[in-house]
């Protein structure tokens, strides 16, 4: 039946077969040396290893990193709390009487401290996991404590533990860059279980608590407990490598703690909106503040508490969790104007005595349209050349600098001072505004199938379309003061050996852009910017000093949430060797000049009093803190 | 050519099969009452009544294939391929299905919850014992080999997307055993491990916990937290059993330092309370059975039944080797089951089903064809059939 060929085959495939028998042999022959080698050579070694089965690591909390301000003052901080603890070994048996005798326990205002569903899961996750301590009572309070303390003979098995917490010693101070710690998420817990992270660990979920995750959180030690074969706790054992908790290293944060009080205070919480200032020569950021505030206390609050005030911030239609300093995304209006007058200057297309051919009389012909400009009645602005129109937020004259120009022009520098795209602050989640252009245009308005048309440049030269977080303000004003390097901003300066303070590392300064600006072109747009300032008609008089030279410009910003503008403001000092420059932003407040300006103005002045060049005796009247109305332009 | 079941069936190999089964359940239940009493208080032989049940199962599904006839496998095994195939793509998509360790490996079908990746690998030796074997298929060429490579990466990739990355790989590897027996070129071998090795390598890359469970299996000590202590107590109790144990029901390290005793780690505990002794006695017997397995594949004259006879006991052995090179920390943690004895429906069950398979092909080695379904009255000789088998495989 089978032919000669298929005979050889045949033996081909046999041998094959032999082969496959002789590589399983070769397996299982592996496997009887290797358990010969364990179970008789090794037997003995492996033995003495066995006794560590009785053994049980329990893991020792390692302190958290702080949190510091650029003079080494605690922005968060560790302490030590009470939590009450169910040891499973002991209250075993006992549950029910405990379970009748906790619930009839109240906390100072009369209502119950327990339900009794939470004992009872608490309880059955004793009897499931006895070698857990599943905690009873988080945070418990001195009265709390006394009242566990006078029932404690009729409490078997229910202990006082001490664990360290996440204090926010200044409240909601800077609470959106601090951030918070919280239990690991569940989804997330898969991939960060191999960084030795366990279930129901804390971890960094916002600002620099979660960027600067890794240095902060320390490694967890290890203590040996003695356990019997039900995993109940019997003791410690001597001379066991216990490993100490390594601590986790401290954050030297750029925040100068005095001029974030100093935001914080005159952005209050009923205001929506945002102030940055910071050091255009590092990047550093001296000062963030987003308003509604977050107090991220609330997040080391024990179980229900937490939930309900955390469910309030979720909820609040004013957003409170948003971080508007890096999140929040605004037209830019008239500050945008800056970015304009530079584009003319740098493409060579308008010198500081160009007049235009139109003369502002409230308003500008393109083709069918009429564009106004905000000063639409008499006295109208006339025929300006280049300071005279920043100063006084001319639309017409912008009208015809972007005409002159055009958006790549507009956009280059744009880009070149930051704007358009994230600066790489060293926090999450921070958005990135947009710079448009036809293909931009086209693209974001796809579905309405609207078209890139020239007269759109009009709304584009004088900062409406575009979109600006309040840090990318401050480090476009900070650039342009410096006038030939953007810094990328952060909030980092350096990571500090928790024992000895010793400096682990630094951050290392990185420049956004070098700009190539001309000695001429530097001259006047910092003219024009100091007369915004200190101008007989400049919009931005709120934010002048005695001796030093401001410079800045004022936004108004139109949009569709309110009735009232949105009011811009940016600002550096001493213009030709600027030291700060701060971005402010306030949400349907009014003018720029008028709100946002006293906000720059009252930083301004704390900066400059103590680093000693104004008068102390000035002081800001923190009692009677009113934005003063001045210049009422746009 | 008539069927002659004049061969006896292969009684060592049964005997050896029944003789794990049994030392399993005791094994079973001495490492479950405690753990489930300590961990879960469950009653002390909740698990070995669930595991008996489960023996009764996989008694019938024994019986079932032991009488079957093989002439049916070739449908049957097409079938059983594109139903395994459903199933696990069934466990990919569905959200309804129980996620276990976060890899979704498990359908819960009534009381049962099933593992279709077990299905999947007896499937898949079936379909490629009946592709490679038939009278024209060439597996010396790439376009003969074509339909069973594609049919074990669709496989593969399935079960790769579960995610169970060890049974893929034991999956590719029993295919690569039934081809190269069914007569596959060396230099395609070659060929086709290569890439597959790039493809691994890819996969590390892209999957970097992979990564760092290989790194944790090379210095256990940093990680003495994590899953390489696993892996060092499965060593602690192995060295404390020694040469004769420490006695059946007496080991420690099951109660709470192994994980998962009764399946993944069972031969750990084995290796503590029975010694050398035990896992002498556990390799033998896995040993008879892959002699008696090749055995049969060596004299069954039909190449279905060789190629069939190679798959499942490549399949048998493999799983046993890794298992307890797992648990000898000859290689990285994976959780792979021990045949016959760790505790699981879904693998007694089809280990039970294989051992009845190669049962039933052991007294049909004179063999030479399956015989058809239906017997053509007006076929003349053999030739016929295999013409309609021809036909059958070109729109297949």
């Amino acid at each position: 039946m089978i032919g000669a060929t298929g005979q050889s085959e045949q033996i081909e495939r046999n041998q094959r077969t032999w082969a496959m028998i002789a590589v399983l042999v070769v397996l299982f022959l592996a496997l009887i040396v290797r358990l010969f080698q364990l179970q008789i050579v090794e037997g003995e070694s492996l033995l003495r290893q066995s006794e560590a089965n009785r053994l049980r690591e329990d893991p020792v909390q390692a302190p958290r990193g702080l949190l510091l301000d650029r003079e080494g003052r605690p922005l968060v901080q560790n302490r030590p709390s009470r939590n009450m603890v169910i040891d499973p070994a002991v209250v075993r048996g006992r549950e029910k009487s405990l379970v009748k005798l906790l619930l009839q326990f109240e906390d100072s205002d009369g209502s119950a401290l327990f339900d009794s569903s939470f004992l009872v899961r608490l309880f059955r996750q004793a009897r499931h996991t006895p070698s857990q301590r599943p905690v009873l009572l988080e945070d418990a309070s001195p009265s709390e404590i006394a009242l566990f303390a006078e029932n404690q003979y009729r409490l078997p098995g229910i202990l006082q533990e001490v664990a360290m917490r996440r204090e926010y010693p200044h409240g909601a101070l800077a609470g959106h860059l601090l951030g918070y710690i919280g239990e690991i998420p569940e989804d997330r817990l898969d991939s960060l279980k191999l960084q030795d992270y366990r279930m129901g660990d804390l971890i960094g979920q916002m600002g620099l608590e979660q960027q600067y995750e890794s240095d902060l959180r320390g490694k967890d030690g290890i203590r040996w407990i003695e356990v019997d074969a039900k995993g109940r706790i019997v003791g410690t054992p001597q001379d066991m490598p216990n490993k100490d908790p390594i601590p986790g290293r401290h954050v030297r944060t750029t925040i100068d703690l005095d001029l974030q009080k100093i935001a914080e205070f005159v952005l209050p919480d009923s205001l929506k909106g945002s102030v940055v200032a910071l050091d255009p020569r590092s990047g550093e950021i001296l000062a963030m503040c987003s308003s509604p505030r977050i107090d991220p206390n609330i997040f080391a609050l024990p179980g229900r508490r937490r939930a309900r005030e955390w469910a309030k911030l979720a909820l609040d239609s004013r957003r409170p969790l948003n971080n508007r300093a890096i999140q929040g995304t605004y037209e830019p209006g008239s500050t945008f104007k800056i970015v304009s007058s530079l584009a003319g200057l740098v493409s060579g297309s308008v010198s500081a005595q160009h007049h235009f051919p139109v003369a502002c009389r409230g308003g500008y012909h393109f083709g069918a349209r009429y564009q106004r400009c905000w000063q639409e009645k008499q006295p109208f602005h006339g025929s300006l050349e280049l300071n005279g129109a920043l100063t006084q937020s001319c639309d017409v004259y912008y009208y015809q600098v972007g005409l002159q120009v055009d958006m790549p022009w507009i956009n280059k520098t744009a880009a070149s001072l930051g704007l358009g795209s994230r600066t790489g602050i060293d926090l999450p989640n921070e958005k990135s505004g947009l710079l448009v252009d036809s293909a931009i245009h086209e693209r974001r308005n796809k579905r309405l199938g609207w078209k890139w048309a020239r007269g759109l440049i009009l709304n584009l030269a004088i900062g409406q379309g575009e979109l600006v977080t309040p840090l990318q303000l401050a480090t476009m004003v900070g650039g342009v003061a410096d006038g030939h390097n953007v810094m990328r901003p952060h909030l980092m300066q350096a990571i500090l050996e928790p024992s000895d303070g010793k400096m682990v590392r630094t951050y290392s300064l990185d420049t956004l852009s070098h700009l190539k600006w001309s000695e001429e072109t530097i001259h006047t747009i910092h003219d024009a910017m100091d007369s915004v300032i200190n101008g007989r008609r400049g919009t931005g008089r709120a934010a002048r000093l005695k001796g030093i030279r401001v410079g800045g410009k004022t936004g108004s910003a139109e949009n569709p949430h309110g009735e009232k503008t949105h009011a811009l403001f940016v600002a550096a000092a001493p213009l030709d060797a600027p030291e700060i420059a701060i971005g402010v932003i306030v949400e349907n407040a009014g003018h720029g000049g008028s709100v946002a300006g006293p906000i720059a103005g009252a930083l301004l002045k704390t900066y400059f009093k103590k680093t000693g060049r104004l008068d102390p005796s000035d002081s800001l009247d923190r009692r009677r803190w009113v934005p003063e109305v001045a210049g009422g332009g746009d | 050519m008539k069927a002659t079941s004049s061969d006896q069936p292969d009684w060592i190999l049964l005997g050896a099969a029944l003789c794990l089964v049994a030392i399993g359940t005791a094994m079973i239940y001495s490492a479950s009452s405690g753990y489930g009493v300590i961990r879960w208080s469950w009653a002390e032989d909740r698990v070995l009544r669930e595991h008996l049940l489960r023996v009764g199962v996989g008694l019938v599904f024994f019986l079932v294939a032991y009488l079957i006839r093989p002439s049916w496998l070739g449908t049957l095994s097409r079938l059983g391929y594109w139903i395994a195939i459903g199933a696990l793509a069934f466990t990919v998509a569905s959200r309804s299905v129980g996620s276990i360790n976060g890899a979704k490996r498990w359908i819960s079908v009534a009381m049962f919850s099933l593992q279709p990746s077990e299905f999947a690998k007896l499937a898949l030796i079936a379909h490629l014992a009946w592709v490679a074997s038939r009278r024209d298929a060439r597996i010396d060429d790439w376009s003969g080999l074509a339909p069973a490579l594609w049919k074990t990466a669709l496989m593969c990739g399935l079960v790769l997307l579960q995610p169970n990355f060890s049974t893929a790989t034991a999956l590719a590897v029993i295919s690569f055993t039934i081809l190269v027996t069914a007569g596959m070129k060396l230099k395609h071998v070659a060929i086709l491990g290569g890439s597959v090795f790039v493809a691994l390598a890819g996969i590390m890359v892209l999957q970097p916990y992979r990564m760092l469970r290989i790194q944790a299996f090379f210095h256990p000590e940093e990680n003495a937290l994590g899953s390489a202590l696993q892996s060092l107590q499965a060593l602690i109790a192995l060295g404390n059993g020694g040469l004769t144990g420490v006695g059946l029901g007496r080991g420690t390290a099951k109660l709470l330092h192994l994980p998962e005793p009764y399946t993944d780690t069972i031969f750990a505990v084995l290796g503590e309370e029975l010694g050398m002794m035990g896992t002498m006695v556990i390799v033998g017997l896995f040993l008879l059975v892959v002699w008696r397995g090749l055995r049969i594949a060596l004299l069954s004259r039909s190449p279905q039944y060789r190629l069939l006879a190679v798959g499942i006991t490549t399949a048998l052995g493999l799983y046993a080797a890794l298992h307890a090179m797992v648990c000898t920390r000859l290689i990285p943690t994976t959780g792979l089951p021990m045949p016959f004895v760790s505790y699981g429906g879904s693998n007694l069950s089809f280990s039970m089903l294989g051992l009845g398979l190669l049962l039933n092909l052991s007294r049909r080695l004179s063999e030479t064809e399956p015989e058809p379904v239906f017997v053509n009255p007006f076929a003349r000789s053999v030739r016929s059939s295999s013409t309609t088998t021809q036909r059958r495989a070109a729109w297949n």
